[in-house]
């Protein structure tokens, strides 16, 4: 069965506990920081951030001012666009939700992180010899029937761990019966072929500006996995009509070559006779 | 809980953390459970699951706020007006909850003919001595001594109808031009939470600091308690009135008297003046009817645990040895104020520091420097260097001139020792010790009593002792490393004679035949052996289906979880809502079948009858000698008055537009140099101040601002400041700022925010607008981060704050104060 | 023969200021590319979490390939095509691609940030990915053209019983290289079908692959004139403008299909083409400056026959296959709107270092081996 997390960002206070329960779970180091106008720190997602809550100030329409907290972090894709890109194959998708990496494969090419659409695999710039990072939704815990560390810490269950279709169906649920509390889509649901972090929000992700934050509403319902897949699929014929087509032109053109010789040579023998 | 306790007879949190879930309205008051209390969220989101509004009110835009169905902006430190207001609404709008004002408060009761009001001041104010005489502040008594009531609530002279009376000009106009409230959100907000005054809802009311560090901190709580008893809401699932403590163990170091006023079990400290003798003692604080007729057994049996075998009836179980309070400094006692006063005077020459950092945390922290370096020693116990345990090398420290020896001592952290820890919800929790305590770490008890034993020691050697005995012969046997369960059992009290664990308090005794280190834990502990440690029980059953969870821990009193509830009942002993019923009376078998521990008259120990709910509903407040909750305090249990009435904060920009009295008449102002205070309206401090937490910070810092983790995510000193605010001072996004007030200044980077803004306020036709700012106050000196870049500069908020107190805990203005704002 | 062979080395090896400007370059590129492998990736280069791809992708990777498509386009012409008038041209582009290629491995393997790991892909499959494929086409057709390296030096040693032996596996040779080059030059391209959302409309096609195959043809076609060209002028030879402006014929031809390809793809997606921005002012300099004036140019037979005419247009054509390499990975590129990325001169120094490397070796190889022996022996089957 695979696993999800419903972020019901409805529900999440801020505390921020999520973070350092992942810096606690994970073993990584806190970072020398300046002050943060939006309260949200550290600046980015990182090789040492796996997760952060960024903090939105918003008017409603009404002019009230709204503080909106959303928890970031990758998204597990169910048909990731890192593990369908990685040539060695250092990323993958586990049967029961976590996208992990292999330390042991990884040859640093970036590809994942140019390929991600939602720009969540980080490199380790600091080190000599760097490895991706990236959020592994405890995968180490899950296979205990652990929740995750930031799921676990999370005071007010605005972070869900459970299976990912009855979250679904949880989240339908809270939406059906708070119309006015919830943006009515599950972000995640089906975006980018559906991933393993589903989101409840108050207001949508264009609103609450944060589309160019990893939060794009633009990327359409298909897994980005697929076109290169497509292209992988074309490959052998693509090799076979080239290699086939070069040895019959290769052929098709000597012998017009030589007939054309033969002519000319006849022609001017013809000539000379 | 100064105000708690003279209301309902204990100052304690009501329910319980999990119960807010029961809740159908959360008034979020002068806290901010979602950034201070993050565990508390997990309830009110529940509660808010099944439907119940949350309001919150605060001079801020928080976390919490951002959770709220309704945000109301108020000016910091006029809670009693809107209150008031408040109060005025549910009265005009009949919407009390009639049964219960009736039947569970004083409402009915008679007040003295000679009690009066007027503008500002009640009857029997001495202005020299900025005290009331109380006198008048009485119920009128029958010949038999009975207070006089009229429960039909009409006699102009009954509570019920003076308090109306009393809060008729808190008009929602009012609350307008002294709280700077909309009226119309006003009027949202008081519709919202009466909803919970129909019999059978239950509306829960959270406070904390920003309720309490006002010069009129008690008189706020009261008149939140006042809603609260009109609405029907105490004693219910989801009602009551939460304080929220700000430590996981600040409840215990109440309950174990870590406060000026108390011994444990919250009985009065003996004073030189009034209570010579033990007879003195007893019977002037032992009032005639309530619970607390029992006090004799509490105090001497206590008196036993202190002295043991050195107190016996013939020395009156050694109540001389114990010490007495007498004037204190400048006439205050020894609260927090008084002492940092009297250090600077030279009167206090040592201080231990056990896990408290008031070189960030204490108010005018100049003053408090200033008072430091006048010590001869001070000895910090604590996880880290702190900010307290440095201040001889703080920024802008004359540290040749400093004198003062300071040792430090390493403690275990909480995961290093083990004991228990008594909640906001006084649930006494056990915890282990999951590791050894790091280096040469030690618990605090460990410390304690090797403090002890070397000081039995030393005053034992010295024959030039004076008055050696009471540390002498005092009673202390935890061993060499102490044993904390023996600790335990000794709080939970036992027989002298046979060393049998008591069962609980009715168990104690007032001729030195038990001893007991605090009655109301008297039961956690009832047995010899481990097993019987009633704090580490963590069985999750809960048959109420209210998150009582009796088998979990134990709860003081007796491991009742909602205290005061007979009130869910109504006088005929059925609940006000049959879905949330923790006790059912049978009429016809006439017995109760309870699903929390009675806080009220239901069996006779003798017989083991059954007291029918009649007999119970004449005293549904066990505590208190009248058994009725009170509306109105009786006797200058609270020195302000026996109603809460708005005063504005000493240091303030508005004229109190309610009367002539500016501010709280029986606050105590100190009188030394360095104690100034900017005028009224003072022009060169023209923007309001208040302090605040954030989650990230823990208190003064010491903890998180040693922790990478922690220190990431808030790196630096900031003040929230509105766009008005920035802009009028040429401020941009994130650039420094300094922030002055006549105390002291403070470097901090702006936040431009819509989170603060300005208020308008002020009696009609005079209406000004005033900004705000907000500091965190977590910052300082010491550790990995300081609040900036710049080892020079000391950080600390609480250097603006002004070192004066509540007339009754002395608590620190912390909440109000002016300042001035300058870009760097 | 063997006097023959002597003749094979058109200049002397003198250290002229040119090659010492080179070889200072290449020197400092050497330390420089050191303190990338000792001090990692973060502190030498500018790359960052948003922008992870930088120059040495877009231009030691994605341009360098491009441009070393010489090899196999004048090998399919002449061994596919029969065009076997284009013979003379046959060897440098070789030679050029071999080291186009080899600017590629050694740009990756200092790109990589676990470079030691590059045989990775040999045996860790993921037959998903594009990138698995293109690596595996890169190693094979370097290997192909290492053979014909080979070859070349197999002449200069005289092992002529080598050489007949290896020239009957010629036809698959050629095969091989031009099916993995058209497998992999697309492939470059269909790297991007995944990030359509991080890229300029204008350049985020589903027709990456077959533009960026086409746009290679035009990058190797280039290159073989401007190399012919240089050469030349460097060696002091005769410019073979008879057959360069026959060639350039073909090239023109070729812009101008790139050119429709490029104007239909645009047209077919509803493309929003004329705005002024910074993506449209790199696209309007491609695709008119680059795609359309060259294109333009080669259709007057003037400029044909004529080296600036030829210099002009074949470097105009070159550049705007770099540009367009370019403008996909980098330029049209979104990351974090709070990042930019900008090379660093580590960077800088170690693609220009690359490139005066890959220089130098063509000039050693063009003196060592049987490069331009063509025109002295005539053709080779």
């Amino acid at each position: 069965m695979s696993k999800a997390m419903l972020i019901d960002t409805t529900r999440c206070i801020g505390c921020r506990a999520c973070q350092v329960a992942c810096k606690s779970w994970h073993n990584l180091p806190g970072e020398r920081t300046e002050f943060s106008d939006t309260w949200t720190n550290p600046k980015f997602l990182d090789s040492n951030n796996y997760t952060r809550i960024i903090f939105k100030e918003i008017d409603k329409p009404g002019g009230q001012l709204s503080w909106h907290f959303i928890s970031r972090r990758c998204m597990h894709c169910n048909d990731p666009a890192c593990a369908s890109v990685c040539p060695v194959g250092a990323l993958q998708k586990l049967e029961n939700g976590p996208v992990v990496y292999d330390d042991a494969r990884c040859i640093g090419c970036r590809y994942c992180m140019m390929a991600c659409p939602f720009q969540v695999p980080k490199f380790e710039w600091g080190s000599a010899v760097p490895l991706v990072r990236k959020c592994d939704f405890c995968a180490d815990r899950i296979a205990i029937n652990l929740a995750p560390s930031c799921a676990t810490a999370c005071p007010s269950e605005a972070l869900l761990f459970g299976d990912r279709n009855a979250l679904l169906k949880e989240a339908h649920r809270r939406i059906g019966a708070h119309p006015a509390k919830y943006y009515p889509e599950v972000y995640g649901e089906k975006t980018v072929g559906g991933t393993s972090k589903l989101y409840l929000t108050a207001v949508s992700f264009d609103e609450l500006g944060l589309t160019h934050q990893g939060f794009r509403t633009d990327l359409g319902n298909i897994p980005y996995g697929i076109y290169g897949r497509e292209w992988m699929s074309k490959v052998p014929w693509i090799a076979l009509t080239v290699g086939g087509l070069a040895v019959g032109l290769h052929y098709f053109n000597q012998r017009r070559a030589e007939v054309q010789s033969q002519k000319s040579q006849e022609s001017q023998e013809g000539k000379e006779d | 809980m100064a105000s708690l306790g003279p209301t309902f007879g204990r100052g304690a949190m009501t329910n319980h953390w999990n119960d807010i879930a029961n809740s159908d309205c959360v008034l979020i008051i002068g806290c901010n459970p979602a950034e201070n209390h993050p565990i508390s969220f997990r309830w009110i989101t529940k509660a808010m699951d099944k439907g119940a509004k949350l309001i919150v009110v605060d001079p801020r835009f928080t976390r919490s706020a951002a959770k709220a169905d309704l945000f109301v902006r108020l000016r910091p430190g006029t809670d009693i007006a809107l209150m008031g207001g408040f109060i005025n609404y549910i009265l005009e709008n009949n919407l009390h909850q009639k049964d219960y004002v009736a039947n569970y408060t004083n409402a009915a009761f008679l007040v003295s003919k000679d009690f009066e009001f007027h503008d500002g001041l009640f009857s029997g104010y001495d202005k020299g001595k900025r005290a009331y005489d109380a006198a008048t502040w009485s119920y009128e008594l029958d010949a038999e001594k009975k207070p006089v009531t009229d429960p039909t609530l009409s006699n102009p002279r009954c509570i019920f109808q003076l308090m109306k009376h009393f809060y008729a000009r808190y008009t929602p106009e009012m609350v307008e031009a002294v709280t700077g409230v909309p009226k119309k959100q006003f009027l949202a907000m008081a519709a919202t939470f009466a909803a919970t005054g129909e019999p059978g809802k239950a509306g829960t009311l959270l406070y904390a600091m920003g309720g309490t560090q006002h010069s009129t901190g008690v008189q706020i709580i009261r008149s939140y308690t006042i809603v609260q008893q009109l609405l029907g809401n105490m004693g219910l699932p989801g009602g009551g009135i939460n304080a929220l403590r700000g430590e996981n163990n600040v409840q215990g170091s109440t309950d174990m008297a870590l406060l000026f006023n108390i011994v444990p079990g919250y009985m009065a400290i003996p004073s030189e003046a009034a209570h010579p003798t033990l007879k003195d003692y007893l019977d002037k604080e032992t009032p005639k009817a309530s619970f607390w007729i029992n006090k004799p057994k509490f105090f001497v049996s206590l008196l036993k645990a202190f002295w043991g075998d050195a107190a016996t009836p013939a020395n009156s179980f050694a109540y001389d040895y114990l010490p007495k309070i007498g004037k204190g400094y400048q006439g205050a006692g020894y609260s927090w104020i008084p002492l940092f006063e009297s250090m600077g005077d030279g009167g206090i020459k040592g201080l231990l520091i056990w896990g408290m950092n008031p070189a960030v945390s204490s108010p005018n922290l100049n003053q408090a420097y200033g008072a430091l370096a006048k010590l001869d020693w001070l000895a910090a116990f604590d996880l880290w260097e702190t900010d307290t345990a440095q201040f001889w090398k703080r920024p802008g420290a004359k540290t040749k001139d400093i004198k003062t020896e300071v040792f430090l001592f390493p403690a275990a952290d909480s995961l290093e020792k083990e004991g228990s820890v008594s909640n906001s919800g006084r649930w006494l929790q056990w915890r282990y010790q999951a590791v050894k305590p790091h280096g040469d770490a030690q618990s605090d008890l460990w410390y304690a009593n090797r403090l002890g034993l070397e000081l039995k020691k030393l005053y034992k050697a010295d024959p030039k002792a004076v008055f050696p005995d009471p540390i002498v012969n005092l009673n202390w046997n935890y061993g060499d490393t102490p044993d904390v369960h023996l600790v335990a059992k000794e709080v939970n009290g036992y027989t002298v004679a046979d060393k049998k664990q008591v069962l609980n308090f009715l168990g104690l005794k007032d001729d030195g035949s038990t001893a007991c280190g605090c009655w109301i834990y008297s039961g956690s502990y009832p047995g010899p052996d481990k097993k019987n440690n009633l704090m580490a029980r963590r069985d999750k059953k809960d048959p109420s289906g209210l998150m009582l969870y009796p088998t979990w821990a134990w709860a003081w009193p007796v491991n009742r979880r909602i205290i005061y509830n007979r009130c869910s009942l109504d006088p005929q002993g059925q609940p006000w809502n049959k879905d949330k019923a923790m006790f059912h009376w049978d009429p016809v078998a006439k017995t109760w079948k309870n699903l929390d521990v009675p806080d009220f008259k239901w069996i006779d120990p003798a017989t083991k009858a059954h007291f029918g709910p009649e007999e119970s509903a004449k005293a549904p407040f066990l505590m208190l000698p009248e058994g009725k909750s009170r509306l109105f305090v009786p006797g200058g249990a609270c020195k302000e008055g026996p109603f809460p009435e708005h005063y504005e904060a000493l240091e303030c920009p508005y004229v109190n537009p309610m009367s002539a009295q500016q501010s709280n008449p029986v606050m105590k102002v100190w009188k030394s140099e360095l104690d100034r205070v900017a005028q009224i309206c003072d022009p060169k401090y023209p923007v309001i101040a208040t302090t605040f937490r954030v989650t990230e910070h823990w208190q003064a810092g010491a903890m998180t601002r040693n922790l990478t983790w922690q220190a990431e995510m808030v790196p630096e000193m900031f003040v929230e400041m509105s766009p008005s605010l920035a802009k009028a001072k040429g401020v941009n996004p994130g650039d420094w700022v300094r922030v002055k007030s006549v105390r002291g200044e403070v470097l901090a980077r702006a936040n431009v925010t819509r989170r603060v803004a300005p208020f308008c306020c002020g009696k009609a036709g005079f209406a000004n607008t005033v900004e705000m700012v907000a500091l965190p106050w977590h910052f300082g000196f010491a550790g990995l981060i300081t609040g900036g870049p710049d080892s020079r500069q000391n950080y600390a908020a609480n250097q603006l704050a002004p070192m004066v107190g509540d007339a009754n805990t002395m608590i620190p203005e912390y909440k109000v104060f002016l300042v001035d704002v300058q870009k760097v | 023969m063997a006097e023959k062979v002597e003749k094979w080395y058109p200049g002397e090896g003198k250290l002229t200021p040119a090659r010492t400007i080179l070889y200072v370059i290449l020197m400092v590129g050497i330390i420089s590319a050191a303190a990338r492998l000792f001090l990692g990736l973060g502190a030498t280069t500018n790359l960052n979490d948003a922008y992870p791809w930088g120059l040495w992708i877009s231009f030691d990777v994605l341009s360098g390939v491009a441009l070393a498509a010489g090899g196999f386009t004048m090998a399919a012409a002449i061994y596919i095509f029969n065009l076997k008038k284009f013979e003379p041209l046959l060897r440098p582009a070789k030679l050029s691609a071999f080291l186009g290629y080899l600017v590629f491995v050694v740009g990756l393997f200092f790109d990589l940030g676990q470079p030691w790991r590059i045989w990775h892909p040999m045996v860790m499959w993921n037959p998903h990915s594009v990138l698995f494929e293109v690596s595996w086409c890169v190693m094979l057709y370097t290997t192909v053209l290492g053979i014909d390296i080979f070859i070349f030096a197999l002449e200069r040693w005289k092992k002529y019983e080598w050489v007949a032996f290896l020239r009957n596996l010629y036809l698959v040779l050629v095969v091989a290289g031009v099916m993995l080059s058209t497998l992999h030059q697309s492939s470059l391209g269909a790297l991007f079908l995944l990030m359509p959302e991080k890229m300029s409309d204008l350049w985020a096609s589903r027709a990456i692959g077959p533009l960026f195959f086409c746009s290679a043809v035009i990058g190797g076609m280039s290159v073989v004139i401007l190399e012919s060209l240089i050469s030349s002028w460097a060696y002091k030879r005769q410019a073979e403008l008879k057959l360069l402006s026959s060639f350039s014929k073909g090239l023109g031809i070729a812009l101008l299909v790139y050119f429709a390809m490029k104007v239909t793809d645009l047209y077919a997606r509803g493309a929003t083409v004329w705005v002024l921005d910074k993506a449209h002012f790199f696209f309007y300099l491609e695709l008119f400056g680059t795609v359309a004036l060259p294109a333009i140019l080669l259709s007057f037979s003037e400029v044909r026959h004529s080296i600036k005419g030829l210099y002009w247009a074949a470097g105009l054509s070159a550049f705007g296959v770099v540009l367009n390499r370019f403008n996909v990975s980098l330029t049209s590129y979104g990351g974090y709107r709070q990042f930019s990325y900008f090379p660093s001169f580590i960077e800088i120094i170690v693609t220009l270092s690359l490139i005066a490397g890959g220089i130098l070796i063509f000039d050693w190889g063009t003196r060592y081996l049987p490069i331009y022996k063509s025109e002295l022996s005539g053709g080779t089957h």
